[in-house]
């Protein structure tokens, strides 16, 4: 008799319970690296565990037309000497176990980093100048003497050891620590989910440290700009290999995946609607040992710059992964100069007229020379072999100049760059913040390649203290065009990857920027909350 | 016998230290350590206070007595890939998948491949033979990263039978597990092929087929135990390669097993974690070869150690 209520009630229950369940969306994303030692950005960037940096808010962001976004900060100013940065934090954030969110956990961040941080303190001498932060992370100055300081519980100070206009797009990367937690388990609170706290749009279901693969949902706790718009994301680190990642998203287990060189075009046929390019903010270039033969004559720099045809090169052997560089810094990075980029012309008559201006007509008495390369994973894996192979072709065919290709391993490359045991080489470089004081930096008084060009350190010097963003331009054009004329590098391609996306996500992130790029998760914060899944 | 095991087990732990000398001063010799990433260098200051805090500061023979007197307590430190567990914990949780995955495989793939095999040997040059002999040359042939993405293709993009890759539920086996297989398979078809040709034309085969005994009694009961040895030398160390050769298998199915491990640790410079899994693998070839020896003296009185003469 009681039987009918049961079934009643229990099938009442279950359609409860298994409702809210069916109309959850879930995103199946591929993620980078199958290991991760914390879950904790400001300890480790290498080794951090999937998306680490989902579970905080950072003070500052970009969206997809890479514009700074105020995240945690509410606002900012400088100073005016233009050393010290003020930021107001929004009232109200809290770690997602109820404690307030405070300046000093912004600050303990960058304190611990200092200290004992594995890759990352080195960013906030090279992109932040923050005051100390040399002394304090060689050793000789104490930690207290760091140019940071919470004045309240939503004002953050930060000085500088020279004025830095573009220190608010540095913070897109500075998230907090909770400071309590740490006081409490020291590392150890980032390595398993109990304890791990989150102040982002995104809390933390599980962790599977086999393959570091981690499930997110929205975050219930956080009051912040760019709610959550999917209940759950699931990244599995092992989906990100192409070769796994497409035929997973073939079969439905994938919402999408990153495609390689020889999946492009099958994928391009095959789902026209689903592609999605990005220009990654990276660059490879030529550069030289500018002090010892040939290289040390200008002549033969600007011949090299001419002797290459960017169009033919990037539609045949680099089709689809890597467009023409006319310039250090990539279309969309801010600073990009059009004027700059119309003087990389292929124009094989000037090429020969510099080449026999330094006394090798037709290439007759120039030595055999051997351009390293280093050893790549990722998209340079595809574009810098090929590359190399048909400048190799090209330099003999416009320039009379044989070529040898030479590769070795990260650090002997490295080796050989700052130690000048070889005078030409490919170098790829990607951008590490979002200002052109970052790319020209890599050139700027030794830097990473040993140059010393006095005027062209002077523009630089200038423009990376200047606070008007239209005069900066300017500079920097300025000293970009000292690049050329001394023929510092010879700017080459700028990588290009591709993905397919479901068309189940929709959402701006899912859509191009103004560009035509879309930067997917190199955007983590501004893609996964700007996505959404029917 | 118990005294040739004794003798044995003797051995095994010499060879387990000659073999732990080797490996911990080889992976120290290779250049660079934890935290020597080329890109954004760790300051001198912070690196020397993590060394210090891992004991790589210490001499490295100092690091290498440390290192074994935990062994002995079966303390195998805390993998710097994953500082939340420790070795042992983590070996126990990624082998699971690999033993189910490596395991399934030969124990599925070695007895197909053994049938396929004497199937090719009783034809001998038949179209039988022919074709086992095909199947099975493929099969070692085809790199299995290849094999398991014919599979992918053809079960999960095309058929949409199976998914493509992933563990947990038993459907998501089936794929890695027959790739796993084919290995097996093809190694114990073409061992069992020549082993029982050789046997087949053994004088001994002429004298029991002329005392009339059946075909069938005759493979199965004198031919098969007389082929067994090389099957029994193949067997337990491709039980260990579950350990070890799947890793591109587990790398194309995304199956979370110990298989990537062992590039990660060497890629990470994880010290305790590239010991533990080396120390594993030499103690379990030792054991395996160990067991062996002792299969083939119950199969084959001629060699049983002590015995006889």
């Amino acid at each position: 008799m009681h039987i009918l209520p049961k079934i009643v009630g229990a099938l009442a229950v279950a359609t409860a319970l298994t409702l809210p369940a069916s109309a959850q969306s879930t995103i199946l994303a591929p993620g980078q690296s199958t290991t991760g030692t914390y879950m904790d950005y400001m300890k480790t960037v290498y080794d951090r565990a999937t998306f680490a940096e989902l579970l905080q808010v950072p003070i500052a962001t970009f969206d997809k037309e890479f514009e700074l976004t105020p995240m945690a900060a509410e606002s900012w100013s400088q100073s005016e000497d233009g050393l010290t940065w003020t930021f107001k934090l929004r009232p109200g954030l809290v770690w997602s176990d109820g404690e307030p969110l405070t300046a000093e956990d912004y600050v303990f961040a960058l304190q611990r980093a200092a200290t004992s941080g594995y890759d990352f303190a080195w960013y906030w001498d090279f992109a932040g100048g923050i005051k100390g932060w040399k002394e304090v992370t060689e050793g000789t100055a104490d930690v207290s003497t760091l140019g940071l300081k919470a004045v309240d519980d939503l004002t953050i100070e930060v000085t500088t050891v020279a004025p830095k206009p573009y220190l608010p797009s540095v913070t897109s990367l500075w998230y907090p620590v909770p400071k309590h937690k740490v006081d409490e388990l020291g590392d150890d609170w980032a390595v398993n989910v109990d304890s791990i706290v989150s102040s982002g749009p995104f809390s933390i279901e599980s962790w599977e440290k086999s393959n570091n693969s981690v499930v997110f949902t929205k975050s219930e706790t956080y009051t912040g700009p760019w709610q959550a718009q999917i209940d759950r994301l699931e990244v599995d680190p092992s989906l990100g290999a192409p070769e796994v990642g497409l035929p997973a998203y073939l079969a439905g287990d994938a919402d999408y995946s990153f495609l390689n060189t020889g999946q492009v075009p099958v994928a391009m046929a095959a789902d026209p609607d689903g592609i999605r390019k990005n220009a990654v903010f990276a660059t490879s270039y030529l550069s030289y040992d500018l002090e010892s033969e040939p290289f040390n004559d200008v002549n033969v720099r600007r011949a090299f710059y001419y002797a290459i045809d960017r169009e033919e090169l990037t539609s045949t052997v680099l089709k689809d992964i890597a467009i023409p560089a006319g310039s250090i810094l990539p279309p969309g990075y801010p600073g990009y100069n059009p004027d700059v980029v119309a003087q990389a012309t292929f124009d094989p008559e000037k090429a020969k007229q510099f080449l026999a201006d330094a006394g090798f007509p037709n290439g007759e008495g120039f030595p055999e020379i051997e351009i390293w390369i280093r050893d790549e994973g990722g998209y340079n894996g595809a574009i810098v072999p090929a590359m190399a192979q048909y400048l190799q072709a090209e330099f003999k065919d416009v320039l009379g100049v044989t070529v040898n290709i030479r590769q070795l391993p990260g650090a002997d490359w490295m080796d050989g760059l700052r130690n000048k045991t070889n005078n030409i080489f490919i170098a790829p470089y990607e951008y590490d913040y979002l200002d052109p004081s970052n790319f020209y930096g890599i050139f700027y008084n030794g830097g990473r390649h040993g140059y010393f060009v006095p005027e062209y350190d002077a523009l630089v010097a200038e423009a990376d203290s200047e606070s008007d963003w239209d005069t900066r331009y300017n500079l920097y054009a300025e000293a970009e065009q000292v690049m050329i004329d001394q023929g510092l590098i010879v700017p080459l391609v700028h990588p290009i990857t591709t993905a397919v996306i479901s068309d189940n996500l929709g959402g701006d992130a899912a859509k191009p920027n103004s560009l035509g790029f879309t930067p997917l998760d190199r955007l983590g914060h501004y893609f996964f909350t700007h996505l959404t899944k029917q | 016998m118990i005294l040739y095991i004794l003798r044995r087990l003797v051995s095994v732990a010499v060879t387990f230290i000659v073999v732990s000398l080797i490996i911990f001063f080889m992976m120290h010799a290779i250049p660079g350590g934890p935290f020597d990433a080329n890109d954004m260098p760790v300051s001198e200051a912070v690196r020397a206070k993590l060394m210090a805090q891992l004991g790589l500061d210490q001499p490295l023979h100092v690091q290498y007595f440390r290192y074994m007197w935990g062994v002995l307590h079966f303390d195998f430190g805390v993998p710097y890939q994953s500082p939340g567990e420790t070795v042992v914990q983590l070996l126990s949780r990624a082998w699971v998948p690999s033993l189910v995955l490596g395991g399934l495989g030969v124990v599925i793939g070695a007895p197909l491949g053994i049938l396929l095999g004497m199937a090719a040997a009783l034809n001998c040059n038949s179209w039988i033979d022919y074709l086992a002999s095909t199947l099975a040359t493929l099969g070692l042939t085809i790199p299995v990263f290849v094999s398991s993405m014919l599979l992918i293709l053809v079960f999960a993009v095309w058929l949409q039978w199976l998914p493509a890759s992933g563990w947990g539920k038993p459907e998501r086996w089936i794929l890695p597990i027959t790739a796993y297989a084919l290995i097996p398979l093809a190694t114990y078809a073409r061992y069992t092929r020549s082993a029982m040709l050789d046997t087949l034309n053994r004088p001994f085969v002429t004298v029991l087929r002329a005392k009339g005994l059946s075909e069938r009694r005759i493979v199965f009961e004198h031919v098969l135990r007389n082929s067994a040895i090389p099957l029994v030398t193949v067997f337990l160390p491709m039980f260990i390669g579950t350990a070890t050769g799947s890793i591109f298998v587990e790398a194309m199915f995304r199956v979370p097993g110990l298989g990537a491990y062992f590039v990660s640790s060497i890629e990470n410079r994880d010290y305790p974690l590239e010991m533990a899994l080396m120390l594993m693998i030499t103690f379990m070839y030792c054991i395996a070869y160990l067991l062996s020896d002792i299969v083939y003296a119950l199969i084959n009185p001629r060699i049983r150690v002590g015995g006889g003469q």
